[in-house]
């Protein structure tokens, strides 16, 4: 378990970490943020980069602001950051919330955002969050820095949309003006574990038609996070706190997913599991309504 | 006075005293074998089969050893004249044997298998050479599972045999077809048990080194039987044993799968002795998991007979497990099928039995002994049985079991299979278990959550548990070693200071403190005073090491033992001195002084120092030094039985089918209890290990032989956070009416419940939704939605 031959460069800005991208592709150059996902597959020799890109002395890469309509986070902000946030909890609990349920606190002190969305692991959490929260994900490459939207973002399994040369330096979270909530549920084996499935929802109320829009989102069902519209079209117009309706759009997300199954679940037990958690996502939604987020 | 002088002689025995070992362990000072360095010293890494089937064609090794840092590389061809396999034979008809080489020769029988071994200067030079090595490898078929093992065509693995069986037992009681037959009421079963092994946080490791100038080997290594190992490598290597020196240092952990010799301590020892330099390797994870031993997968059939009272009349019962590759050194591989075998009754009174066992070859990792051998497999088949006739009859599962348990009146009580069961509290443990807990409130928990449409579930299970077994019970197993005993070499030096060196191992048992107790008792001297040595052949009395639940009983008894022999030499000096009768002298506080005057006596090293310096002071018949090496054997051999019944309540999530563990209640006895802390941190560790049995682990291997979980990523373990929320240990103290202090075993006991509890629990809370009923384990949450949708 130790890897292969490699060159490690610490670059103290992103312009010098993305020339190095750039002068290095021809040898697999990569960047190195929390480490957590990248260094145990060089370790099982999986990953054989021939070269590292260390961002951790890269300044502004790490950070939680909060924007005139959302929130700007920075890509090298530790999951363990996000959990301890006393501005998240207070205004966008999801994030929070999320954060304590990756891996272990150990794992959270090190591994970073932007490292987790670049992984792209179908079963993790910040790729399917920023599918729900329908982020905008920001990279400089040498020729400057581009915006691009969650739904662009994952290409497939452990593969984003990033050119080899380009550096994810922040995501941007807007919320609408309105009155909203959230609601995440996530099925593990045991506690600290990779979820097998995990739902989020977000939801616009109004309070006269109830969820005027909503979004929902899955991981664990397809080779990136999957975006349920058939859930999100059965909850229009639907009471927030409606158990029925709740079981309505779990069943029809349930319905419209064909996962492909595996060691930890198979395709049907998968299904069961997003009917499951979706409901239960649900209920966490219609709770948090009118708390103060 | 003679209460002063109480006070001044602490019993150790029976205190929770505070591991002494803990402090070392707790803040990182231990030291493992990958903390040693030697001068010199090259890395070793191993080039591992990735078939599971296959003709070994050739290994290139031309462009390893061409890399830089790298020093030598070595195959199974290059060593086939030079050492022997490693070979572990059972005396027992129908066996049939095979050697484990140090790297396989002409054919590889398991994913992992080692089929070249590199050395280099350091640890990332001799990964990358590992890479180079290409092993031109022939596929063929592979033989995945036991049914494709016991298939009318199945490829041999070992040409030599007439089928894929290392041995097939049987066992029948007189009349036993009558006895069925005669059977109002009979039901059939099959449980499965699922492949998974123990996975201690030090993996494997080694350093072996080489003495041209004298020709000796030391090798440093993490087992729990130091001389067994020197044995067998002796044994390998055509090596004196008397010119190997095993050295186990800290042992991070060893549930008995570091109870071997492996393949891999036998290369670094070769590659060890052609380089002249000390050559290390230390295990990766996933070597442990595909590579190492593996342990539990057994498959039962039984066909059980009973009356309309819930009395057990026959049991039947065809038992198959899956041994993987090669047999094991020193076990071989009966043990599982053996134990499983012979334990299957349990703690019933059941008198008519016949019993087929197989123990299966296949193209995986050999299967070992690890914490329970078997009995977690034999519990869960006869706890399943019991849940089942209880449910077929309408009866409590705690009644069923009350009905049939062995009770006090009856011990010593002879088992159908002829286990000795020298003592016992089968229906006290559980009834005392059931007040603990409050089982009728549980009862009436479970049915106001299920008024509620939440599943909650009552699991019971109790189980008798053979410990310390010697002679006359390996005797019976037919292999070739017979563990009967177990050496304490006991010092007193000139200081009054003592030194007992143990043939055991303790990795993690507080073996150090509860053998200090012992050793402190018997000489009235302070813990502090005691320092337990082990693991070091060159300076230990020979014996078997730590397994079997018997390092407790056996090495405490034989402390005990030798203690006693220079305490009474110690007195007969004193007595001396004093001018009194020897029986007269007493000790404590260090001190040997005549009964009722304490003033009038010596210290202990007063005395020791005049033994050893001023011989003219002690008795002319006696020897000027204060030593003692006693074994003992806990005669007469058959073992000591532990028992134990848990109770568990479980809430099942009928949407997700998973398991939570709400409380558990367990109750122990283990006989007179030497440090209560440490039997409690016994049983904890234990039943944590069980719980990932039933819930968790899983070895999946595929239809082709490839094992398909080969990280933690896939190979799941209970944590702190998985144990139940409440978790109660209760005892009772029914001494062995055999072994010294009346103790008995107990270190495997808490891994042996844990499946059938679960299982147990999740079958009472899902019954309102199905029919289905738990078979094999681990009780996955997708196995619980099946039986669920099966309604
Ligand atoms: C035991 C354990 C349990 C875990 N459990 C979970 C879990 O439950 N849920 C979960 O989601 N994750 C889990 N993880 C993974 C963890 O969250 C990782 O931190 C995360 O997947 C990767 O983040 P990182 O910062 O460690 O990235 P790294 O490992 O450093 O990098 C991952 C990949 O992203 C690239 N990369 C990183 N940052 C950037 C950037 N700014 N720009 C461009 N490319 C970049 C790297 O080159 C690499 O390819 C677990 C990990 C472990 C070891």
């Amino acid at each position: 378990m130790k890897p292969p031959p490699f060159e490690y460069h610490a670059p103290a800005t992103t312009d010098e970490a993305a020339r190095l991208l750039r002068e290095l592709e021809d040898e697999e150059a990569k960047c190195l943020a929390g480490g957590q996902s990248l260094v145990p597959l060089m370790n099982l020799r999986l990953a054989r980069p021939g070269h590292l890109v260390d961002l951790n002395r890269v300044d502004g890469l790490n950070g939680i602001s909060a924007t005139k309509d959302g929130w700007r986070i920075g890509a090298l902000t530790r999951h363990a950051q996000i959990e301890d946030s006393a501005e998240l909890a207070a205004g966008l609990k999801l994030l929070p919330q999320v954060a304590s349920q990756i891996g272990y606190r150990a794992i959270r002190t090190r591994g970073t955002i932007g490292g987790a969305l670049c992984h792209a692991d179908p079963v993790a959490e910040w790729p399917m969050i920023a599918r729900l929260l329908d982020v905008d994900v920001e990279v400089v490459g040498p020729d400057g820095s581009r915006e691009i939207a969650a739904s662009d973002f994952f290409f497939t399994v452990f593969t984003p949309a990033i050119e080899p040369d380009e550096i994810l330096t922040s995501i941007q979270i807007r919320l609408p003006k309105g009155s909203w909530t959230t609601g995440f549920s996530e099925f593990a084996r045991k506690s600290g574990d990779y979820a097998v499935v995990a739902a989020g929802v977000f939801l616009e109320v109004d309070r006269k038609h109830g969820v005027s829009a909503a979004r929902v989102a899955l991981s664990g069902v397809e080779l990136t996070p999957h975006r349920s519209e058939a859930a999100e079209s059965a909850l229009i117009g639907t009471d927030p706190g409606d158990g029925a309706a709740h079981e309505r759009a779990a069943a029809a997300a349930a319905d419209a997913v064909e996962p492909s199954g595996d060691l930890h679940g198979s395709s049907d037990f998968r299904r069961q599991l997003v009917r499951a958690e979706l409901k239960r996502a649900l209920s966490d939604a219609a709770s948090n309504l009118g708390v103060r987020r | 006075m003679t209460d002063q002088i109480e006070t001044l002689a602490p019993r150790f025995f029976g205190q929770r005293v505070k591991r002494r070992e803990d402090p070392r362990f707790l803040l990182g000072r231990a030291k493992y074998v990958d903390d040693i360095v030697r001068p010199g010293m090259l890395f070793a890494s191993f080039v591992r089969s990735s078939e599971a089937h296959a003709r070994v064609r050739g290994v290139d090794i031309a462009d390893a050893l061409a890399l830089p840092g790298v020093v030598d590389v070595l195959t199974g061809e290059m060593i086939a004249d030079t050492s022997h396999p490693i070979r572990s034979d059972s005396t027992m008809p129908t066996w049939q044997g095979t050697g484990f080489p140090a790297l396989a020769i002409d054919k590889v029988r398991f994913v992992g298998e080692a089929v070249a071994c590199v050395v280099a200067e350091d640890r990332y030079a001799v990964e990358d050479a590992t890479e180079a090595v290409i092993p031109d490898l022939e596929p063929l078929t592979p033989v995945a599972n036991m049914d494709q093992a016991t298939a009318a065509d199945a490829p041999l693995i070992h040409e030599d045999w007439e089928d894929n069986h290392f041995i097939k037992r049987h066992v029948e009681t007189d009349g036993f077809d009558e006895a069925l037959d005669a059977a109002p009421h009979r039901s059939s079963h099959r449980f499965v048990m699922a492949r998974h092994t123990g996975m201690p946080l030090e993996n494997r490791g080694c350093i072996a080194e080489w003495d041209s100038a004298k020709g000796e080997l030391t090798l440093w290594t993490a087992t729990q039987i130091p001389h067994l190992v020197r044995t067998g490598l002796a044994d390998a290597l055509q090596i004196p044993e008397n010119r190997i020196r095993v050295i186990a240092p800290d042992v991070g952990g060893g549930f008995g799968i570091k109870g071997h010799l492996f393949p891999e301590e036998l290369s670094c020892s070769i590659m060890a002795i052609r380089t002249g330099r000390p050559v290390k390797w230390i295990e990766d994870r996933r070597e442990h998991i595909i590579a190492c031993i593996h342990a539990r997968e057994h498959t039962h059939e039984v066909e059980v007979g009973y009356d309309d009272d819930g009395t057990i009349l026959a049991l039947k019962a065809h038992l198959q497990v899956d041994c993987g590759a090669y047999s094991v050194y020193p076990w071989t591989s009966t043990m599982d099928t053996g134990m499983a075998l012979g334990i299957l009754p349990g703690p019933y009174r059941i008198r008519n039995y016949y019993v087929d066992a197989e123990s299966v070859a296949t193209n995986k990792a050999p299967l070992g002994p690890y914490r329970g051998v078997a009995r977690p497999a034999a519990c869960f088949t006869i706890e399943r049985t019991m849940d089942a006739v209880a449910e077929q009859l309408g009866l409590d599962p705690t009644e069923i079991r009350r009905r049939n348990l062995v009770r006090s009146d009856e011990f010593p009580y002879t088992s159908v299979t002829g286990l000795q069961y020298d003592s016992g509290s089968f229906i006290e443990a559980l009834d005392l278990a059931m007040e603990k807990a409050g089982y009728q409130q549980w009862r009436e928990r479970q049915q106001a959550a299920r008024e509620e449409g939440r599943y909650l579930g009552i699991g019971v299970t109790t189980y008798t548990e053979q410990t310390a077994h010697t002679t006359q019970e390996f005797k019976k197993r037919g292999i070739p070693m017979v563990f009967g005993y177990e050496t304490s070499m006991l010092r007193m030096d000139p200081s009054g200071q003592v030194t007992v060196n143990t043939s055991i191992h303790s990795h993690g048992q507080g073996l150090e403190t509860t053998l200090a107790q012992i050793a402190a008792d018997q000489l009235g001297v302070s813990l502090e005073d005691v320092r337990i040595s082990f693991g070091d052949t060159s300076e230990v009395a020979y014996g078997s090491g730590t397994f079997a639940s018997r390092s407790a009983v056996l090495a405490g008894g034989a402390t005990d033992l030798a203690a006693g022999e220079i305490r009474a030499k110690l007195a007969r000096i004193a007595a001396h001195l004093l001018e009194a009768a020897p029986e007269d002298i007493e000790f404590s506080g260090g001190r040997a002084y005549v009964a009722g005057s304490p003033d009038q006596g010596y210290s202990l090293a007063e005395i020791a120092r005049m033994t050893h310096h001023n011989p003219q002071h002690i008795p002319e018949d006696e020897a000027p030094i204060l030593e003692s090496t006693r074994t003992y054997d806990a005669s007469p051999g058959n073992g000591t039985f532990t028992n134990a019944a848990l109770l568990l309540l479980v809430e099942v999530d009928a949407e997700t089918g998973f398991v939570h563990l709400l409380d558990l209640v367990c109750v122990e006895d283990c006989g007179r209890i030497i440090n209560p802390l440490i039997v409690d941190g016994q049983i904890q560790g234990g039943i944590a290990q069980g719980i990932g049995s039933a819930l968790l682990e899983e070895l999946v291997y595929d239809e082709d032989g490839q094992p398909l979980v080969t990280t933690l990523v896939d190979y799941l373990m209970p944590g702190t956070t998985d144990m139940p929320e409440n978790f109660e240990i209760h005892h009772l103290e029914t001494p062995s009416p055999f072994t010294v202090q009346g103790i008995k075993g107990m270190g495997e006991g808490g891994a042996i419940g844990p499946g059938a509890l679960v299982a147990s629990a999740v079958d009472d809370a899902i019954r309102p939704l199905t029919s289905g009923r738990v078979t094999s384990l681990p009780i996955t949450p997708e196995k619980v939605r099946t039986l669920i949708e099966q309604g």
